[in-house]
């Protein structure tokens, strides 16, 4: 009798014991094992604001080839340019305009007539009307090319005949010409637009003296 | 020979718990002095301190100064501080939701700063030439010594955007990183953590606007 009761408390505590540590196999990983986290909320957001700018050199005074009664035609050698920077997203446009009109003038002496702001080819001794006096303006450079308005070139020519590629216009008194454009921003050294004045005598001769024009270029973000 | 073998097995258990059982009474004299006891009333009191962490909230922050046409760098800082009672201490990270880093949407970006050895925090260097990179350093008391030479006070000057020369950074990666640890808990009111964000434009525009860089701190019991 007493065997039997040993044997059955025995037996009872062996099957305890297995569920025991059943039980403690199971849960110590977690017991152990227990990793606690929080993440910051809300979450940081760091801003970077990039305000747009632009800018634009003056270059030098430029004086023109001379016209005299044996030359009749003067072009400038593209060496006046400007420099535009920008980091503007939607990029730039440069515009010019005259000071007057009609733009090269000496006082109230003589003048040349601004030459035509539809944009045409220009050939010395046949494109403006005989016994007229013009004066008229291209451009070259990365950014020129608008639309190819204002032809194509890498020069202004000679100097005395405009480069046979590239279109010019008249300025158009004091209202802005766009000159050159850029969808973009420019790269960190800035983008170079020449500009090349032309003037011509055909059967008149423009009165001796000085004629001068301010030119005003104006680079804008878009 | 059976009986040899019971009797030897029965006299070493006996000499076996002879010397466990003075074991246990040299090691244990509060056992053994309840065992003098006539009456004893015993009370196990249980105590669980769970582990936990906490940490503060995020914030949104405007990094300094703007980029413009005259300022090509910017730098950024946002402090968390975390707070734990968990025996092992913590590990505190910061991961960054997208590759790179900063960025204006579709528009534009700023690469994710490049170490020379990658993974390893360095003083700031200036990106290549036409480059542009987003990094970040960190300081504070659990702050691991890879990211600074000598603590620094302060990200940098936010009029320039210079970064502190005590500083060293590394790039966002698009894996937690993490930028302090402690081995124990903490002080009742945590530990500070500040990180510092800078960007550098070199000799490149980055496009105008604004770019933004989600960063996600998340503190974790060890």
């Amino acid at each position: 009798m007493k065997n039997i009761y040993i044997k059955k408390i025995l037996t009872s505590s062996v099957i305890a014991l297995f569920f025991i540590q059943a039980l403690f196999f199971l849960v110590e990983p977690t017991i152990v094992g227990a990793v606690v986290s929080a993440t910051s909320s809300p979450n940081t957001v760091f801003s970077l604001i990039v305000d747009p700018g632009i800018s634009i050199t003056s270059p030098a005074n430029v004086t023109m080839p001379s016209l005299t009664v044996a030359v009749n035609s003067s072009v400038t050698n593209g060496a006046t340019y400007w420099t535009v920077k920008t980091n503007n997203t939607a990029g730039y446009n440069l515009k010019v305009h005259a000071d007057a009109a009609p733009a090269l003038r000496q006082g109230v002496i003589d003048n040349f007539a601004d030459y035509t702001t539809v944009k045409t080819a220009w050939v010395p001794g046949s494109t403006i009307t005989d016994g007229t006096k013009a004066f008229g303006f291209s451009g070259y450079g990365t950014d020129v090319t608008v639309n190819g308005t204002w032809g194509a070139g890498s020069s202004c020519g000679t100097a005395t005949v405009p480069l046979n590629t590239l279109l010019f216009s008249g300025f158009n008194n004091t209202t802005d010409i766009t000159l050159a454009s850029k969808a973009t921003v420019t790269p960190y050294a800035g983008i170079d637009t020449h500009i090349c004045f032309v003037a011509e005598q055909r059967g008149i001769y423009a009165t001796s003296g000085a004629y001068t024009t301010t030119i005003t270029a104006t680079a804008t973000t878009i | 020979m059976k009986k040899t073998f019971f009797k030897k097995i029965f006299t070493a258990s006996i000499i076996s718990l002879f010397f466990i059982q003075m074991l246990y009474l040299a090691v244990e004299p509060t056992v053994a002095n309840a065992l003098d006891a006539v009456d004893t009333g015993g009370v196990l009191v249980t105590l669980n301190v769970t582990a936990g962490i906490t940490i503060s909230n995020g914030s949104n922050i405007t990094m300094t100064p703007h980029i413009d046409l005259t300022h090509d760098r910017a730098i950024g800082t946002a402090t968390w501080t975390v707070s734990t009672n968990n025996y092992a201490g913590y590990d505190l990270t910061v991961l960054s939701s997208t590759i790179p880093a900063l960025k204006q949407g579709a528009v534009d970006e700023f690469i994710d700063y490049t170490e020379v050895v990658a993974g390893t925090p360095e003083l700031w260097a200036d990106p290549a030439v036409g480059a542009k990179e987003f990094g970040f350093s960190a300081f504070g008391t659990d702050v691991p010594a890879k990211y600074y030479v000598t603590t620094p006070a302060d990200c940098g000057n936010t009029s320039t955007g210079i970064t502190n020369t005590n500083s060293k950074y590394e790039g966002f990666s698009g894996v937690a990183q993490n930028i302090a640890t402690k081995a124990t808990i903490t002080p009742y009111t945590g530990i500070a953590t500040t990180l510092c964000v800078a960007a550098h434009e070199n000799q490149v525009f980055a496009k105008s606007g604004t770019y933004t860089a989600t960063i996600t701190a998340t503190a974790t019991t060890k």
